[in-house]
This record gives structure tokens, C-alpha cells and sequence, in this order.
């Protein structure tokens, strides 16, 4: 059997975060096959739920990589 | 009968007399460091010339809810007079180790999530009087991070006028279009607090709410 021990109160907050996705946008309810998104007319935009949700943040972290790059190229041609 | 109709007839002058007006409770809801305050300071300042509440970088500024009465807007000759009702940003966790970057002190940090959390209930306890909700998002970030479903949810279910507006559209980052994909059945307008951008759309799309209300 796995098991992992949570270590303080912040993984435990992580695992929180996690689940709150879980059960906002991806677990359908029994009763109406509905997500609790769903029912507030909030779209995922994918057949795949859970693709859906990391895509989005993965647009997000590829609109922070250039900013980032270039920060990198500005340390980096200094030291050259 | 003569009597009946006699009293009917003063009760409507007389009500018409004493009772005001009902004034529209336009509530600002959304994530800490949104612009909820920026949004209502600047309708505030155009229509009374008053401010509402300070602004700061720091989230959990606006830790009580603040309300200011009448505010007479007017747009394309159309008047209305609402009462604004500006809340305190909605978190699920307040952690005072966060306000320690913004260089306050430990006693003052414990002091503000206090605050903040007590406010997070009261904006919960306001969401009952409102007739028309404006949820602010920051339009830089994920809305799906942002949002909060079991207060639209609420909304929903009380059958309340939303309208979603996507702040920061000065900002190069900011992308309304995500937003709008995220919200395809709500009336979703972009602006700029901070430099009044894009007001006129915000005004027509709360008059048109308005209509909604039940």
C-alpha cells in the first residue's frame, strides 16, 4: 500500500487546492451529470476536463517564459 | 366598497409620497487585488466626486464592506441611482506570511488576515441584498484560478444579474478573450479602472442588467 506522509500545514494545502479543482471542474454530479462549473455556465474549453484545466495554466506559464528568457539573456551576455 | 376604493386610492398617493424609490444594490464581487475598489472609486468619482476606498497593491485592502448610497448614474440620457456595495476581495485561504513580502510587520500581517477573513464572511452575507452582482476579474490572469463557483453558483440560483468584467485591459498580458471563452453565457465587458478605459460599454451592459432585475 502507498502511502504519502503530508509534511505541515502547506502540502496539506496543496492536496486542498488540488481537490478544489477536482471537484469544481472535473467530478459530474450524480443527480445531473454535472460538473459544479457547469452549472454556472463555466466552460472548460476541451472534451477532456482535466486536459482543459492544465492547458490553461500552461498557456499562462509560456506567457511568462519570454519575459523570463530575456531577463536570463540580460544576466547571461554581461558574463560573455 | 366606496370605502375600499377610497383607501386604495390614498394608500397609492400616499406611498407615492413617503416611500423613495428603490435603489438598485450593485455589489462588487471578486478575487483580492482584482480592482473591485478601483472600479467603484472611478463610477463614484465621475457621478459624486467622492472616493469610496483606498487602493494599494497589498491584497486585502478592502477588509469591511463599504457602501455609498445614490449614486445617481446617468448614460446616453438614461438616469438610474444605485447603491453601491463594494466587498472585500473573496479568498479560500488567507495566509499572513503573504503580506510579510510587502514589507509589513509580523503583528500587523496577523492583524490584516484576521480582518480579511472576517470580511471574506460579511461579503458572503451581503451576496442576500444584492440586485445586480459585477464579478471583477483580472483580465492578466487565469479565470479559472480567479473565480469563485459556489458564489456564482449562489447567483445563479437566485436567479441574480451577473456581469463579468475583465480589469487591467491597459496591461499587455491582459487577454479578454480567455475570459469570454470561460464565461460563453455571461455579458462579459473589458476595462480599466485605473484609466477609465472602456466605461461607456460597462454603463450600457448595467442598464440593460438592470432590466433583468426580478
Amino acid at each position: 500500500m502507498w502511502l504519502k506522509v503530508c509534511r505541515g500545514v502547506k502540502e496539506v494545502q496543496n492536496y486542498a487546492d488540488g481537490f478544489r479543482v477536482f471537484h469544481n471542474y472535473i467530478r459530474k454530479g450524480v443527480k445531473d451529470k454535472k460538473t459544479p462549473a457547469e452549472r454556472c455556465n463555466l466552460v472548460v474549453p476541451n472534451q477532456n476536463r482535466w486536459i482543459g484545466m492544465i492547458n490553461q495554466n500552461v498557456q499562462e506559464i509560456k506567457q511568462e517564459v519570454p519575459s523570463a528568457t530575456t531577463e536570463m539573456k540580460n544576466v547571461i551576455s554581461p558574463l560573455n | 366598497m366606496a370605502i375600499k376604493i377610497l383607501r386604495n386610492f390614498f394608500k397609492r398617493i400616499f406611498t407615492g409620497i413617503f416611500v423613495h424609490k428603490k435603489h438598485v444594490k450593485l455589489g462588487f464581487y471578486g478575487p483580492p487585488n482584482a480592482g473591485k475598489t478601483s472600479l467603484a472609486n472611478r463610477i463614484c468619482k465621475d457621478f459624486t466626486g467622492e472616493e469610496m476606498g483606498s487602493v494599494s497593491k497589498v491584497p486585502h485592502e478592502t477588509r469591511s464592506v463599504q457602501f455609498k448610497e445614490r449614486v445617481e448614474i446617468e448614460y446616453k440620457g438614461k438616469k438610474m441611482t444605485f447603491k453601491m456595495i463594494d466587498t472585500p476581495g473573496i479568498a479560500t485561504k488567507i495566509d499572513y506570511e503573504d503580506f510579510l513580502k510587502y514589507k509589513i510587520k509580523k503583528k500587523e500581517a496577523k492583524k490584516r488576515a484576521k480582518e480579511a477573513t472576517q470580511g471574506v464572511v460579511e461579503s458572503i452575507k451581503w451576496l442576500d441584498d444584492m440586485n445586480i452582482v459585477v464579478i471583477v476579474l483580472d483580465a492578466t490572469e487565469n479565470p479559472y484560478n480567479q473565480v469563485n463557483i459556489t458564489i456564482i453558483g449562489n447567483l445563479v440560483a437566485r436567479k441574480i444579474p451577473v456581469l463579468i468584467v475583465a480589469n487591467k485591459i491597459d496591461l499587455a498580458k491582459a487577454d479578454i478573450k480567455r475570459i469570454e471563452s470561460a464565461f460563453p453565457e455571461y455579458d462579459v465587458v473589458g476595462l480599466s479602472a485605473k484609466y477609465g478605459k472602456n466605461l461607456e460599454e460597462f454603463y450600457e451592459s448595467v442598464f440593460r442588467l438592470s432590466k433583468k432585475i426580478k
